[in-house]
């Protein structure tokens, strides 16, 4: 039913693409312009360079889940819709939607991918498995004066850095088939139905209040399906008879059962946001209560029968356990501060988060194999971007065409106020032992060839865990003269490093990307 | 006899003290001709008017166009042209008069502006109008003379842009709305001359939402410039893609906007603070130039670098040499051709720092009806050539929508951060 309406809006697509010429406007505008219509379509392929790894059948330990080096290729959508009911002097009431579908072809061509999956997970990657999937964002939004009402589901951004979400705390992310800097935040991140206020104030610093409630609905935390490109490895011993799930798909499965239920009023989230200028600075300061996207406090005594169950006698069920992972509520606040210095003429942007009682679990040395008991934290974290505009010699002349390089150099530090050394902070880059964690990201941007070709570097490194990642890629913008108007095509490569490394190992870390190393095709209209 | 002597005195004193009471008075708004110039030109276009220029016939009107102007016509292969080459006609020169409340600004304000020794103007925000009806010789007078020109206080245009490589007549495309605002200097609009409450002191505001290319469609910008002429510009972008406001980097503005020929101090062949300059007047250059008909009739096919059917009529410029104060900027210097009636600059030319001839730009006006009824010259298309590179340009305000001049709706709340955030 699913593919047929991912079909259904497939062709809807393709015949507005036929039926309007799409030669002078990068929007499409129905009902004498009352309804935009946005969107766009894309094939997205990974071809992994790991010729050794064990999920492939050249490696060992009886893991192997792969046929084709091809381990991702998806193929989907998104459109978004503008319509104005009313536009006058007095008032603005609009209506806003995005939707997204996709199509993961990858357990087509390559039937050892699937049939390693869970059923109930092969059912939702590869194509939208329920309502909420389909819905990216559907508001409506009503402008009157000073005040700005949106109401309905709602991707809310309150950072300002690339990749890191130092103070956007508002919407989980969904990193099934995607990542922040490589995806749009439509993509990787989550709408919330909820009710979002603006007041512009004539306040000094032109204040602008915002306020947020969600009465009660939850989304969790999606991480990337166990033996996808973008999960961890497939972790389902052949000689474990009858496991329907791999390892790291049971624990999975399990958060989802124990959180929340989608509405209820105990889910409540609730917050807001000051934006000002002030001496030359474009500020903002937040706070923030909701419950947890993903759990990070657990029934100790329940959850070691559920993952030692997993390696032992017949096919545990689920029902035959409590809950083991809770959703506990906190609060953060934050903020963010932008603004341009004429020395080394620089934008620099800060921000930063200090989360309140944030749960944590307890383990034996900070292990999440010994855990024991748990926590609440303080965590303080800051974030510090400089970004520049670069005249590289002849570069930026020749291959360039008089295009500057842009170039953003962002470190990240957080630290545990009240650290323990057995809290279990491995999901957050911490090293065992330590209280604070450090990354450091750079982002490169150069267009070429009167914009053409764009070449973009993204890469972080966390040295306290020697972890990195290098990401260059050349994109390819087709001339809009031509038969191919509106089509992008990106060749690039995915490098990751440092997974293997013993701070990794003695955390337990997950080293999921260390084995992706992958080249990147991807094709896109955008209209 | 002592009474009529007395009479006379009298008479003579009252005239001098009206004289110098209202000097403003005595002035009248430029125009490109003397009456026995424009006799002269009258008589060429007996010849020459209604005639269709291409290369054939291009050489005998080179003296009235620049020489890669005149290069592209004769060479028409190299810079994309269609099978029938590229081509032009010539129309007869007409005067373009100015709005009533530009003209009256003009003559309320004529001699208060208070000119700096390094070229800024001290009381500027409390000015409007033509400040210098009569510049004489003094290029820094024309070119406050252009900086004072407010295209109708708010004025909105959709900006069809593409950027043409010719060498294989393809071409990418950008198309962008522009909302321009001045928050002082104002002409038609009320309030005039300045809007109320702008204790930041902004002098003009450009907002502008992206439609093409398509990776930032519904991304917008704003950018403020300040009365003080010493302060850099603030912008601000909302990129939609990652839905971020990012206070932008304003101070490199030799920077080129993405894929095209232009830098940021490019836009409307000038748009940076006035006083970055020297300027030197360099005497007069009689040009064809597009002042009356824009795109309107025009003929163009993709990755064509010039516009077919465009009509030309001869104008008396003013040519004013730019040279950058920064030693290290990206252009040797430009030259501006300035159209005496309406301080546009019609034509650059620009070289680079080894005093290469690099970039050519001209711009078509068309006195447009305004919101309020009156008629104002404004700026509707642009060519861009890079001889250097061959590579071309165009931006066309008349090809989605026509402009709005003194649009408004065009208002002070558009120059917000509140306002980028808005659902497009």
């Amino acid at each position: 039913m699913v593919r047929s309406l991912f079909c259904t809006l497939t062709l809807v697509m393709l015949a507005l693409f036929l039926a309007i010429p799409a030669t002078s406007h990068a929007e499409i505008d129905l009902m004498d312009g009352k309804l935009i219509l946005s969107g766009f379509v894309k094939s997205t392929n990974y071809y992994r360079l790991n010729g050794y790894d064990r999920e492939f059948k050249t490696g060992t330990g009886g893991l192997d889940n792969h046929k084709s080096h091809w381990d991702f290729s998806n193929f989907s959508a998104y459109i978004e819709g503008l319509y104005t009911i009313k536009d006058d002097q007095e008032s603005t009431i609009r209506i806003f939607g995005g939707f997204k579908a996709w199509y993961m072809a990858t357990p087509d061509y390559d039937s050892e991918v699937g049939d390693s999956m869970y059923s109930k997970d092969r059912r939702g990657y590869r194509a939208p498995d329920e309502f909420d999937d389909l819905v990216s964002e559907l508001y409506l939004d009503y402008i009157n004066g000073p005040w700005q009402v949106r109401t309905g589901k709602q991707i809310v951004i309150w950072g300002q850095l690339d990749m890191s979400r130092v103070a956007d705390v508002v919407n989980p992310l969904d990193l099934r088939w995607g990542v922040p800097g490589i995806d749009t935040w439509e993509e990787v991140k989550q709408g919330l139905w909820m009710i979002r206020t603006f007041y512009q104030s004539q306040l000094p610093g032109n204040l602008l209040f915002e306020f947020i409630l969600n009465p009660g609905y939850f989304a969790s935390f999606k991480l990337p399906y166990e033996g996808t490109h973008w999960g961890s490895e497939s972790f389902k011993y052949k000689n474990i008879a009858n496991r329907e799930n791999g390892f790291f798909s049971w624990m999975q499965n399990k958060w989802f059962k124990d959180e929340p239920q989608t509405w209820d009023l105990d889910n409540y989230e609730i917050g807001g946001r000051v934006q000002g200028y002030t001496w030359n600075i474009d500020w903002t300061f937040l706070i923030w209560n909701a419950l947890q996207d993903a759990p990070g406090n657990v029934n100790v005594t329940e959850a070691v029968a559920f993952n030692g169950d997993y390696f032992m006698g017949p096919q545990p069920k689920y029902s035959d356990y409590d809950t083991v992972y809770r959703y506990k509520r906190y609060t953060t606040i934050g903020g963010t501060a932008q603004t341009f210095t004429n020395f080394l003429n620089t934008v620099w942007r800060l921000e930063w988060f200090y989360e309140n009682d944030s749960p944590v679990c307890l383990g034996l040395g900070g292990n999440t194999s010994n855990l024991y008991d748990n926590d609440r934290a303080d965590i303080l974290g800051i974030a510090l971007q400089g970004n520049w505009n670069i005249e590289i010699p002849w570069v930026t002349r020749v291959i360039g065409t008089g295009k500057q390089a842009s170039l953003n150099f962002t470190y990240f530090r957080e630290t545990v106020l009240n650290y323990d050394k057995d809290m279990c902070l491995v999901d957050r880059n911490y090293r065992q032992g330590k209280d604070n964690a450090e990354s450091y990201s750079l982002f490169f941007m150069q267009q070429m060839f009167n914009a053409s070709w764009t070449l973009v570097f993204i890469g972080n490194y966390y040295p306290q865990l020697h972890k990195w990642m290098a990401v260059p890629s050349f994109t390819y913008v087709f001339a809009d003269s031509g038969h191919f108007s509106g089509l992008r095509a990106d060749l690039g490569a995915k490098f990751y490093g440092g997974g293997k490394h013993k701070y990794n190992r003695e955390n337990m870390v997950s080293n999921a990307y260390a084995q992706k190393r992958s080249l990147i095709l991807r094709l896109r209209y955008e209209f | 006899m002592k009474t009529n002597a007395f009479k006379t005195l009298a008479v003579c004193i009252c005239t001098a003290a009206i004289f110098m009471a209202t000097p403003a008075a005595a002035q009248e708004m430029q125009k490109a001709y003397t009456d026995a110039e424009l006799a002269k030109v009258r008589e060429w276009e007996k010849t020459w008017a209604g005639k269709k220029i291409d290369k054939t016939n291009v050489d005998q009107v080179a003296q009235f166009m620049s020489e890669p102007f005149v290069e592209i016509i004769k060479d028409p292969v190299k810079w994309g042209a269609p099978p029938e080459g590229y081509f032009f006609t010539i129309r007869p020169y007409e005067f373009i008069p100015e709005t009533p409340g530009f003209i009256a600004a003009s003559k309320a304000n004529a001699g208060k502006a208070k000119l700096a020794a390094d070229g800024s103007i001290e009381n500027l925000a409390e000015l409007a109008g033509r400040l210098f009806m009569d510049p004489g010789e003094d290029a820094m007078k024309m070119a406050w003379n252009f900086e004072m020109q407010n295209r109708g206080d708010a004025y909105s245009y959709r900006k069809y842009s593409p950027n043409v490589n010719p060498k294989n007549m393809s071409e990418r495309l950008a198309d962008q709305q522009y909302h321009e605002l001045y928050f002082v200097n104002r002409t038609e609009l009320d309030p005039k001359p300045i809007l109320p409450k702008n204790k930041k002191g902004y002098r003009r505001g450009m907002f502008l939402h992206m439609y093409m290319p398509a990776e930032f469609i519904n991304t917008r910008m704003y950018t403020l410039r300040y009365i003080d002429q010493k302060k850099e510009d603030d912008s601000y972008l909302w990129y939609s893609q990652f839905r971020r406001i990012r206070r932008m980097n304003t101070s490199q503005r030799t920077d080129a906007i993405d894929g095209t020929d232009l830098i940021y101090d490019d836009e409307y062949l000038w748009d940076g603070q006035l006083t970055r300059n020297t300027y030197t007047y360099k005497g007069k250059k009689e040009l064809l130039t597009d002042r009356h008909d824009g795109l309107a009739l025009t003929t163009r096919v993709a990755g064509q670098g010039f516009t077919n059917n465009m009509s030309f009529e001869r104008c008396n410029l003013l040519v004013v040499e730019a040279v950058n104060k920064d030693p290290n900027y990206l252009y040797g210097k430009r030259v501006w051709y300035l159209d005496p009636e309406t301080y546009y600059i019609m034509t650059t030319d620009i070289y680079d720092q080894q005093g290469r001839y690099w970039k050519m730009f001209f711009n078509s006006t068309l006195p447009m009806r305004s919101e309020i009824g009156t008629m104002k010259p404004v700026i509707v298309s642009t060519h861009f050539y890079d001889v250097q590179r061959t590579h071309s340009g165009l931006a066309s305000s008349q090809a989605v929508n026509p402009p709005i001049v003194s649009d408004t709706s065009v208002s002070a709340d558009m120059f917000t951060t509140s306002y980028l955030q808005k659902t497009y």
